[in-house]
């Protein structure tokens, strides 16, 4: 059942087995495994159901150190949360990034990939893809030929694309309704987290609407799952038994704040673009895209000391060619709307009309996609953050209108971090000379010694600030999930990664939400 | 027209032509640097040279650059040697190929050169370079 806080009685107070804090991709993805059980759910979502500008102002906060997105856009605050505009990609991590690995300081998990293989597994049909295949077999399930790359050095790598994106709030809104015993409170912001006098208990979470309606959920279990940041900041500011907020007796909470730096390492050159863009472009297997592209070998990451990376072809398509312009035209006819410049369109068509054939006959006789030719070709590389206590999220004294701290957030990289990007594009690079597809021109800020570009940005991947360890000196929560010391408070979501590999988070994030359904469900279902 | 890159399309493809040089080339006929008066070999070599190269100046742009690295320019037959060892092509289909060797063998090796931000194999570097020094 859907229930708005605002109708409720101000002061209400609500009992569960489970109280679930967020309804994002953990939030909805664990509640969904209680439903039909016995267990009472209650899931607290702050937001509606559509985006609404007065509660992602709550997300409000400040930035310093690297540049980085505004906070109250990087993420959204409404059922479903950031899934409501995420862009699909799929990928789980990969063996290396839960070993400990000896040049990469804090890096291991408490956990193995192992141990969340069959939870990817389940995983699959939540984002509608699969099979569970991403790695250099992959390439045998589509219709390219894998570069004779030397896989030692660079070993390929896929995404899967959920198609379109699972909107986790759309797609699952209506199981959530109809089970009778989850409850779903929407506007419904928790703002602080009431423990027992030790602190060693949770007892019931407080909550706050917009309108000034409180309230109070009791339950035996809690799990916050609102996100990098947010899960920092709900756990700083429950500090009336805690002062420095619970779980943080160490002073981890908010710390080693992790993205993935996001940048264009350079541009590539080559007489005959069609075997990159046949080959290294997305293609399609069972109506899953696949995007192809390549990472160091664990070996070479060993040797070269470096983090886990991932760099894959792009392209800018040449606006003023012949194909371009056929496109356009064939999609205007085919949905019967009107070609803007149509007169233009077709003489850019028959001014150009080899390479319209090309792809015409490329089509009709080889069944293979159009591929408009490339106005520059360049790459991109996506890549691991070294943990770093100094990246961080912390309270700052200015509060949001129901009366929280907000955060700023320091976004911190280090020297590893760039030598990552460095040696992976000159890795690629020099596979693309040794096999004569292409040259490379590194960007200008890769030629000097140090800094970062102009457009280096994150991913919208919020890691490490509750990360998981088994020693509570060097971890929020534990293998379970469970935060250090507090017998029933878990945490879901890419906060408890205590690296973040270069996978795009949400596959595994929804994985170790299964898990963590599973181990609730044995501890009280 | 300028694009994000800072660079000019019409740039890249020059470079581009400079930089995808190379044509697969069958055949081998080599014989050895000894058996060449020294401006026998230097005339041959800059007749090759001038074969292979579609975009001469941009050829030498990057020889240029590559031979910035030095404070003294270094002896034409020394970077003969040096690259092709004792195999000196006797046409431009073997330049071709001996250079294409090389260049799988620089790349695979990790022997590259950063010339303008461009990433080339050294033999490549060093065949550009022979087009300012010959």
């Amino acid at each position: 059942m859907i229930i708005d806080f605002r109708t409720l009685d101000d002061g209400a107070s609500l009992d569960a087995d489970l109280c679930i804090i967020g309804a994002g991709a953990a939030g909805i993805s664990l509640a969904h495994e209680f439903i039909g059980t016995s267990v009472s759910v209650c899931i607290l979502e702050s937001g509606g159901m559509e985006l609404d500008g007065d509660i992602q102002a709550l997300y409000e906060g400040e930035t310093a150190g690297m540049p980085y997105f505004d906070l109250a856009t990087c993420r959204l605050r409404f059922l479903g949360g950031s899934t409501n505009h995420w862009a699909g990609w799929c990928r789980p991590l990969d063996e290396t990034d839960f070993e400990d690995r000896p040049w990469v300081s804090l890096s291991g998990w408490p956990i193995r990939r192992a141990d969340l293989e069959a939870y990817y597994q389940r995983a699959l049909p939540i984002f509608e893809i699969g099979p569970l295949d991403f790695d250099a077999h992959a390439w045998e399930g589509i219709e390219a030929t894998r570069p004779a790359f030397d896989e030692a050095k660079l070993r390929s790598i896929f995404w899967q694309f959920s198609p379109p994106p699972v909107h986790f709030g759309e797609k699952y809104r209506e199981d959530l309704e109809a089970a009778s015993n989850i409850r779903l409170l929407l506007h419904a912001s928790v703002v602080d987290i009431e423990t027992d006098t030790g602190g060693g208990e949770v007892t019931a979470v407080s909550v706050r609407s917009l309108d000034g309606r409180n309230g109070r959920v009791r339950a035996k279990a809690f799990v916050l799952a609102c996100g990098g940041i947010e899960n920092a900041r709900i756990l700083l500011a429950a500090n009336s038994v805690e002062p420095a907020g619970i779980g943080n007796r160490h002073g981890i909470v908010g710390r080693y704040f992790m993205e993935h730096p996001n940048v264009h390492s350079g541009v590539i050159v080559t007489r005959d673009p069609q075997p990159l863009m046949e080959n290294l472009v997305l293609h399609f297997r069972d109506s899953v895209p696949f995007q192809p592209g390549f990472a160091p070998s664990v070996d070479v990451q060993r040797e070269l000391g470096i983090l886990n990376a991932s760099i894959r072809f792009a392209y800018e398509p040449d606006t003023e060619s012949g194909t371009y312009a056929f496109q356009e035209l064939w999609h205007g006819l085919k949905d019967g709307r009107p070609v803007r410049g149509l007169g233009e369109k077709i003489w850019q068509v028959l001014s150009d009309i080899d390479d319209v054939s090309r792809n015409v006959y490329r089509k009709v006789v080889e069944g293979k996609n159009f591929t408009t030719r490339p106005r520059y070709m360049f790459v991109a590389c996506e890549s691991e953050q070294m943990p770093n206590p100094d990246s961080r999220i912390m309270l700052i004294p200015e509060k949001d209108a129901l009366g929280m701290n907000k955060v700023r957030l320091d976004w911190r990289l280090s020297e590893l971090d760039r030598r990552t990007v460095e040696v992976v594009t000159r890795l690629f690079a020099e596979e693309l000379g040794r096999t004569d597809l292409a040259r490379f021109r590194l960007e200008d800020w890769l030629q000097k010694d140090s800094g970062w570009g102009d457009d280096l940005q994150g991913s919208n991947h919020h890691i490490g600030t509750t990360r998981m360890a088994d020693d509570p000196r060097h971890g929020v929560v534990d293998r379970d999930c469970r935060v250090h010391g507090v017998s029933n408070l878990f945490v879901a979501g890419s906060s408890v990664f205590p690296t973040g590999g270069f996978a795009t988070p949400t596959f595994t994030i929804v994985a170790l939400a299964l898990r963590l359904a599973d181990h609730l469900k044995t501890r009280y279902g | 027209m300028i694009d994000s890159f800072g660079f000019t399309r019409r740039k890249l493809l020059s470079w581009g032509a400079v930089i995808a040089l190379l044509p697969g080339a069958a055949g081998v006929a080599a014989g050895a640097m000894r058996d060449w008066a020294p401006d026998d070999l230097a005339a041959h070599m800059r007749d090759l040279l001038r074969e292979i190269f579609g975009d001469r100046a941009a050829a030498k742009a990057l020889g240029e650059a590559y031979l910035r690295r030095y404070p003294i320019p270094p002896d034409p037959a020394d970077v003969m040697r040096d690259l092709f060892e004792d195999h000196f092509p006797r046409d431009a289909s073997a330049l071709a190929r001996l250079v294409s060797e090389r260049r799988v063998r620089d790349f695979g090796e990790g022997r590259t050169i950063v010339l303008d931000g461009w990433i080339l194999a050294r033999s490549e570097a060093q065949l550009c370079a022979l087009t300012v020094l010959l």
